[in-house]
Parts: C-alpha cells; sequence; structure tokens
C-alpha cells in the first residue's frame, strides 16, 4: 500500500497513486478526521467512466454524506468490497485497506496536475482558521 | 429536495440560505443511503402505505412528515469544522433560542445506541438532538456537503412547543448567525430552469428513489 509521500493529492482530500496501469484512489487520513465515524461507502459502479473532479462516490458518517471526487480521469477499474462490509476501514487506515477505488486513467498527465505530499500540507496550514 | 439540492448546488460559495417548507399530511423523506425495503417496510408497519417517500441528498434517518416545520440552512461548509460541530452548533443555538421564548429542552449528549443507516429519526434522538424534559424528539437533522458547500435539512415537531410558527421561524432564523452572516437570504434566488428540471426529474425518478446502496 503507498505511503503518504508516495500519493498526489486533491484539494477536497482525495489520494491517487499510480500502480502500474491503474491508479488506486482512497481519502487523505486529513478527510477521514474530519467527516469522523465513516457508516458507509456507496462506491462507484465498475467500468464508469469518469472525468476529473466529478463526485463519483459518497461516504456516510453519523447524519452526513459526504461526495468524493475522482482526482483523475479513465475507467472505474475495481472497487474495494472490504469498505462496503466495514466502513470504519476507512477511518483505521485510509491510505490502506481503507482504498475506495482503483481507475484506469486516460491521462496520466492529470496525475502530475495534482499536490504532491509535501505541497498537501501546505495546502492543509492554510484551511486551519 | 431538488429545491434544496440547487440552493447547495448553485448558491454563492459563501452564501448563506434559509429554507421553511411543509408537506402534505402523508410524506416521508429518508436518508441517502437509507435501504428503500427499510423504508418500506417501516412505512407499512405505521400504517401508511400510500405515504409519498423521498429520498433526501442528506444522511441520516426516515422522517415521517406532517406535524413537522421542515427547514433547511445551505451554508459556506469551512474546514476544518466537523459534521459533528455543526450539528452540535446550530442546534446548541437554536436550543438557546427557544428557551429565550421560555421553552425547556434539553440537547441530547449521549450517542443514541441504534448504530448503522436504518433509522427512524423521531423514534430515538441521536447526539445534539433537541428533546423536551421528558425525551421527546423536537429537532433533528441531518447534513451533506458537496465541494465547500454544506447542507442542513431539519424537522421540528411543533407540536411540542408552545409557541407560534412566527417565533419558531424566528428563533431558527436567529441560530443561522453561527455560519457568519446575520442574515440568511431567505428569498430564493433565481436558478435556470434547466438546472432545476434536472434535480426534479432526479427526485422524481424511481432510479433515486429505489437506489441500492
Amino acid at each position: 500500500m503507498p505511503k503518504n509521500e508516495e500519493c498526489r493529492y486533491m484539494k477536497s482530500h482525495e489520494w491517487a497513486y499510480l500502480d502500474g496501469t491503474e491508479a488506486l484512489v482512497g481519502i487523505s487520513d486529513h478527510a477521514q478526521k474530519e467527516i469522523t465515524d465513516i457508516v458507509f461507502v456507496e462506491a462507484p459502479k465498475l467500468g464508469r467512466k469518469v472525468s476529473s473532479g466529478e463526485s463519483v462516490a459518497t461516504v456516510e458518517s453519523v447524519k452526513a454524506a459526504f461526495d468524493i471526487y475522482s482526482p483523475l480521469s479513465g475507467e472505474i477499474s475495481a472497487v474495494n468490497p472490504e469498505v462496503s462490509k466495514d466502513p470504519a476501514i476507512v477511518n483505521k487506515d485510509p491510505h490502506g485497506k481503507g482504498w475506495l477505488f482503483r481507475i484506469k486513467p486516460s491521462s496520466k498527465e492529470e496525475l502530475n496536475a495534482l499536490m504532491d505530499w509535501k505541497q498537501y500540507q501546505e495546502f492543509l496550514k492554510t484551511q486551519k482558521h | 429536495m431538488a429545491l434544496d439540492e440547487a440552493l447547495l448546488l448553485f448558491s454563492p460559495e459563501e452564501g448563506v440560505t434559509l429554507r421553511f417548507y411543509s408537506w402534505p399530511e402523508s410524506s416521508a423523506t429518508f436518508g441517502r443511503h437509507q435501504s428503500f425495503q427499510f423504508v418500506e417496510r417501516e412505512i407499512k408497519q405505521e400504517g401508511k402505505p400510500a405515504l409519498s417517500c423521498t429520498r433526501r441528498i442528506t444522511g441520516g434517518g426516515l422522517v415521517f412528515h406532517g406535524e413537522d416545520l421542515t427547514f433547511s440552512i445551505t451554508f459556506p461548509w469551512k474546514e476544518p469544522i466537523t459534521p459533528t460541530e455543526i450539528y452540535q452548533s446550530l442546534h446548541h443555538l437554536i436550543g438557546e433560542e427557544l428557551r429565550q421564548e421560555g421553552i425547556s429542552l434539553h440537547l441530547k449528549s449521549e450517542p443514541s445506541a441504534i448504530a448503522g443507516l436504518n433509522k427512524i429519526c423521531f423514534s430515538v434522538p441521536e447526539k445534539s438532538d433537541i428533546t423536551a424534559l421528558d425525551g421527546a424528539k423536537i429537532l433533528g437533522g441531518a447534513l451533506c456537503r458537496k465541494n465547500k458547500r454544506g447542507l442542513y435539512q431539519g424537522s421540528l415537531k411543533t407540536s411540542l412547543i408552545s409557541l407560534s410558527l412566527a417565533q419558531i421561524k424566528q428563533a431558527i432564523f436567529r441560530a443561522t448567525s453561527i455560519f457568519g452572516k446575520k442574515n440568511p437570504e431567505e428569498k430564493i434566488p433565481f436558478f435556470e430552469r434547466s438546472k432545476i428540471s434536472l434535480l426534479v426529474d432526479k427526485y422524481r425518478s424511481q432510479d433515486w428513489r429505489l437506489r441500492v446502496p
């Protein structure tokens, strides 16, 4: 599973990690803490073609539903069945067992446009008030 | 429901809106990820099989409408505020406003013992719900976040409060100050017809209503 430093990040706190020809996608530790106790994950449909920035999944914590956005354009190639069975995995291990889906990116250049770990840390500092 | 989503999606990023609405007597709404089978079963048990029901975009449980005042607030969801903090702060402030009008109430401090998604909103109060002194739930709500904006949808049992509708609305109106604006927008802004039509179609569709998570 990818380390924090190996992933690229969106401002909406999704991470992407290029794993061969596919990218693994999840939410950051910061996001899971903000969402708090996740009780449900609605995964995207397999084979769905998505654009970067498109809402593709949702997670629900107590009483609140959150949209999850795709960091890349491409086709959904796998979803994590474990998080559907036990959504709390996303809270416990957001960069590991709590990954959400895999995507076959139509362009790897989009990955470079995302923030790296250092940039993401800087971005998080700007969000504190 | 379509209008609430439109206010969430198309209002200015920093805008705060407050909308009050009511339902025909036999109506229900249920949470974004609740199973329709569960909802159908509960509606039958309630003895209202003909009741019309709609899936909300917010989380939370099944709500039977008719004897309640429903309202929605859209607001800029500033990070790093958690949904629990928003829920608690808003209900605390609404509670304070109602207390100032002479109403005795509690803000529930313990979480509900029922876990999971399939819940009926007014049967068991959740943490930070407003209840009467005897424990009966007065106000419950649910949230949704899209991009940097949030939507709160609330249901308040007016029969449990000896205030006029106007007084209750004023209390809620004042409580929206927690979102950083003294006066939220109450007038429904103009939205492009095509945008609204798409949302209306969505909420009327079987796909949305029956979707099996």
